[in-house]
């Protein structure tokens, strides 16, 4: 065969062409479209810090995103935005306190940092940062009887880590790419070929960033959450079946998990080490489910924690703990579809009447003096008036 | 190590430069050799036991056929090398799955997903490849390699080892002397080759996979018109997924010296099942041609139309076994056989029937290539579904009226209201429609043209071959990392 030669060195001669193929072919053009995807992800914000995203919803409050690289990434851009608000009050939780809005507690600042901590000691985590870059006279928490599972404990931990410290480099090259790929005619209007940002048609906010474009969803301002309008427009079909949809989501035990009632007390230790004041709230569910977990005869054995969250003893050991806490889940309103998404997850005129029924209870007056109830009160009786579930402050902050 | 996973992409071309620093012979074949295992055993250290069984039956039978005088006896010494050979393959493909059938009840369906099985990497590849060299012996096509590390390379050669294409022992062994020596022009051809297989791997087929997965996973709620197109993104991301796959083993091959035939060759724009089956997976159906049919034929030369028949049916059938065990696997290869048979015993009748009615043959295929891709979109239903029930009810809607009303409800002005296509979200993905665009015209310009993409002038071809670097690079980043080969499992 001529081909085969049996000469074993490489031919300068030939690798010199190889090379150039290599380089003219496919690395150099291959790099300048990376090098042009960098480009576009540095000036549409994927790429950077999250302090840039901060800043661009620091700088247009009508801009509404979703960070990068989706939930374990949310914990480090709503510190950034912390950092950047330096709000009195900090609400920390996951998905159930989401529609609670920085309107509602005025005049005190207020940012939701919701939808980042599941678990008690992720709520602790993210105290231990928060306290580091701001100082807040108070931390609220989304406390719920469920969190007191092992079950809750391991599931939310692997599920919803907290990334402090993301490589917002590939997740950045990622949220381009992914918004090259889905929502081309966005990203070139977010690199100034078209007029910028994408309006959501239903509330006027500017979606910012691929995942709020795609999803029309993404954090306010404030830090609470837009839900996307087609999940709102369900309304009441998101309620059928109430009990089984929450009992699926949530972990049912036959008592508190002591080790979850450790995970409280270093919670409250890490806040009294601070000097912040710890406030815990059950946001309301919708009242079939309590129903259900009250009385259903199956359901019973693993409805011991639910019982066991609300007894006297549960009560005392939170005040021991210096925690405040105000319960919103036998609420008379808590039947209202309005006031839910979903059974779980109260809705945004759900969370005020929630807030407005705590402004009855004597601790309020103590713990948020400078509250005035009968603005809350009017605010939720407009909002009902005007059928108003989700956009009751809009773009009010 | 996935073939073609960024890592190997990196690996791939130093390797093979630092093969040609040795001399050519035996300490190449030694360093490919260790590499190839090298490259086997980053796969759960247990699948090597099956190469290293396969290797050592395939070179003891070879030998011991070689040495056989040529006695009645002889044929069952064939039989006997082949079925220690395929030992491995038939118990972790077929009696597994079949005991566990009768281990849990009577009636349990035959259909396991792949999580159920335990399958070595590539075993049906290099069992094929193996068999296929114990029968060329037999019949003296090749002769018996002396070297039992040229018979092990020819199981484990790491191009081919995991995906294919099926190795022929007249075309592999004598390459596996690499002797050649390094030429730019076969390299920048392999480069070019593993960067196409790059991106019909990352750029088209884990594109086309979303929509096709979102509907096959909602079947139930999904309407026709949703299911056909589906089908066609499914279809086509089997296709730039196996397609992706041979080229990046074709073109690493090619960097270390060795030619190996295409594996695939526009098989979407065939115009008849037969066509088809010339244009898929050649290697598989060469191979099976070659080591199943003739013998069957030749065996039936008795009845020449009715075996000719029977043996392509019987032929298809295992093709379709070859691809799982499972009734939707079965009733795969025997559509397939039906339909390649009435292909063959009615393609006078039909090419009369056209003449007669004044249409010329050679426009036919306007007509050929559309029908022949509806036929085999239709049956790829068989292979994407769960279980054979999911495709009967899947079948059901395809073939109701409902299909053409979700159609003509796409035209303006229709009296049929539009079909939802949430679940493809087309709007959402134009790049998933551009994937496909892309992967129709490259088979139409090279189908017409029959110019390889290195002839192409330098614009297009730098455009291409960069946005295939891309899409590796997009794999470098991405969390999740690619999919898994979809052919593993077969």
């Amino acid at each position: 065969m001529a081909e085969e030669r049996t000469r074993s060195r490489l031919p300068r001669k030939e690798i010199k062409a190889f090379v150039r193929f290599l380089l003219l072919a496919a690395i150099l053009p291959a790099a300048f479209l990376v090098a042009m995807l960098f480009t576009a992800g540095w000036k549409i914000a994927t790429i950077g810090p999250p302090s840039n995203l901060s800043m661009s919803q620091q700088n247009n409050p009508k801009i509404v995103l979703a960070p990068p690289g989706g939930t374990p990434q949310y914990a480090a851009y709503k510190l950034a935005r912390i950092k950047d608000l330096q709000p009195e009050i900090i609400y920390v939780g996951q998905s159930r306190c989401s529609q609670v809005r920085s309107a509602m507690f005025r005049p005190y600042s207020f940012y939701n940092a919701c939808l980042t901590a599941w678990t008690l000691d992720q709520v602790r985590e993210f105290i231990e940062h928060a306290v580091t870059i701001s100082k807040p006279s108070m931390v609220i928490f989304e406390l719920d009887y469920f969190m007191f599972t092992k079950e809750y404990k391991a599931t939310w931990t692997a599920r919803a880590k907290m990334d402090f410290e993301p490589d917002t480099f590939v997740n950045g090259i990622n949220a381009t790419l992914t918004l090259a790929e889905e929502h081309p005619l966005n990203l070139l209007a977010s690199l100034g070929v078209f007029p910028n940002q994408v309006t959501e048609p239903h509330t006027g906010f500017e979606l910012s960033l691929p995942d709020a474009i795609r999803s029309r969803a993404g954090f306010r301002y404030d830090g609470s959450f837009l839900y996307p309008f087609k999940y709102r427009a369900n309304g009441a079909k998101q309620l059928e079946d109430a009990a089984r949809q929450f009992i699926a989501s949530v972990h049912g035990g036959s008592g508190l998990d002591p080790g979850q009632v450790e995970a409280l007390s270093r919670l409250a230790a890490t806040a009294s080490k601070a000097g912040v004041k710890l406030v815990g709230i059950q946001l309301p569910i919708y009242a079939p489910v309590v129903a259900y977990l009250d009385t259903d005869p199956a359901y019973h054995p693993y409805a011991g924690v639910w019982r066991a969250f609300q007894s006297d003893e549960t009560r005392q050991m939170l005040a021991r703990l210096g925690i405040t806490f105000f319960d919103m889940v036998r609420l008379p309103e808590n039947g209202e579809a309005r006031n839910f998404v979903d059974p779980s997850h109260p809705s945004e005129i759900g969370a005020l009447h929630g807030l407005l029924a705590m402004s009855s209870d004597p601790r309020f007056k103590s713990t948020f003096p400078l509250i005035d109830p009968e603005r809350l009160r009017s605010e939720y009786e407009d909002a009902t008036k005007s059928g108003r579930i989700f956009d009751v402050y809009a773009d009010r902050f | 190590m996935l073939i073609a996973s960024p890592l190997y992409c990196a690996l791939i071309i130093p390797f093979s430069l630092l093969i040609y620093l040795l001399a050519p012979g035996r300490p190449r074949m030694l360093a490919v050799f260790a590499a190839s295992w090298a490259f086997y055993l980053t796969f759960p250290r247990s699948f090597s036991l099956a190469l290293l069984y396969v290797s050592v039956t395939t070179y003891l039978g070879a030998l011991v056929l070689a040495r056989r005088a040529d006695d009645g006896n002889k044929l069952w010494f064939l039989a006997g090398a082949i079925a220690l050979t395929g030992l491995p393959l038939l118990l972790a493909k077929y009696i597994g799955p079949l005991l566990h059938v009768f281990t849990s009840h009577m009636s349990a369906n035959w259909d396991l997903t792949s999580d159920q099985l335990v399958f070595p990497v590539g075993l049906s590849f290099y069992t094929f490849g193996a068999i296929g060299y114990l029968i060329d012996v037999f019949l003296g096509v090749v002769a018996a390699e002396q070297s039992l590390v040229t018979v092990a390379l020819f199981c484990c050669f790491f191009p081919i080892v995991t995906s294919g294409p099926i190795p022929r022992a007249s075309n592999l062994l004598p390459q596996l002397r690499f002797k050649r020596a390094f030429d730019a022009r076969r390299a920048t051809r392999a480069v070019t080759e593993i960067l196409l297989g790059v991106g019909l791997k990352f750029g088209i087929s884990e594109i086309l996979a979303r929509p096709a997965g979102a509907v096959y996973s909602d079947v139930a709620i999904c309407g026709p018109l949703e299911l056909f197109l589906a089908t066609v993104f499914f279809g086509y991301q089997l296709y730039a997924d196996f397609a992706g796959y041979s080229l990046v083993a074709i073109g690493s091959a090619r960097l270390l010296g060795v030619d190996l035939p295409p594996n695939f060759r526009y098989p979407f724009l065939a115009a008849s099942v037969p066509d088809f089956w010339r244009g898929w997976h050649i290697s598989l159906f060469s191979w099976l041609r070659d080591y199943f049919f003739t013998p069957l034929r030749l065996e039936l030369r008795a009845y020449p139309k009715l075996g000719t028949y029977f043996a392509t049916f019987v032929t298809l059938v295992f093709v379709g076994i070859w691809h799982g065990a499972g009734w939707g696997f079965v009733a795969f290869g025997a559509v397939h056989g039906v339909l390649m048979v009435l292909s063959q015993s009615t393609q006078e009748i039909r090419n009369r029937l056209w003449l007669g009615l004044g249409v010329p043959l050679r426009y036919l295929w306007l007509v050929r290539i559309p029908i022949t891709f509806i036929i085999i979109t239709f049956t790829l239903v068989l292979l994407r579904s769960k279980d054979v029930s999911e495709a009967g009810g899947i079948y059901l809607k395809l073939l109701s009226f409902d299909l053409v009303k979700d159609l003509l409800g796409q035209l303006p002005y229709s009296p049929f209201s539009p079909a939802g296509l949430d679940h493809l979200n087309l709007g959402g993905n134009l790049v998933v429609v551009a994937a496909l665009v892309i992967v129709i015209i490259g088979d139409v310009i090279e189908k017409n043209s029959k110019r390889l993409v290195i002839e192409w002038p330098y614009l297009p071809r730098a455009a291409l071959l960069s946005a295939c670097t891309l899409a590796l690079f997009v794999q470098v980043l991405s969390a999740a990392g690619p999919k898994p080969f979809a052919y593993f499992q077969f």
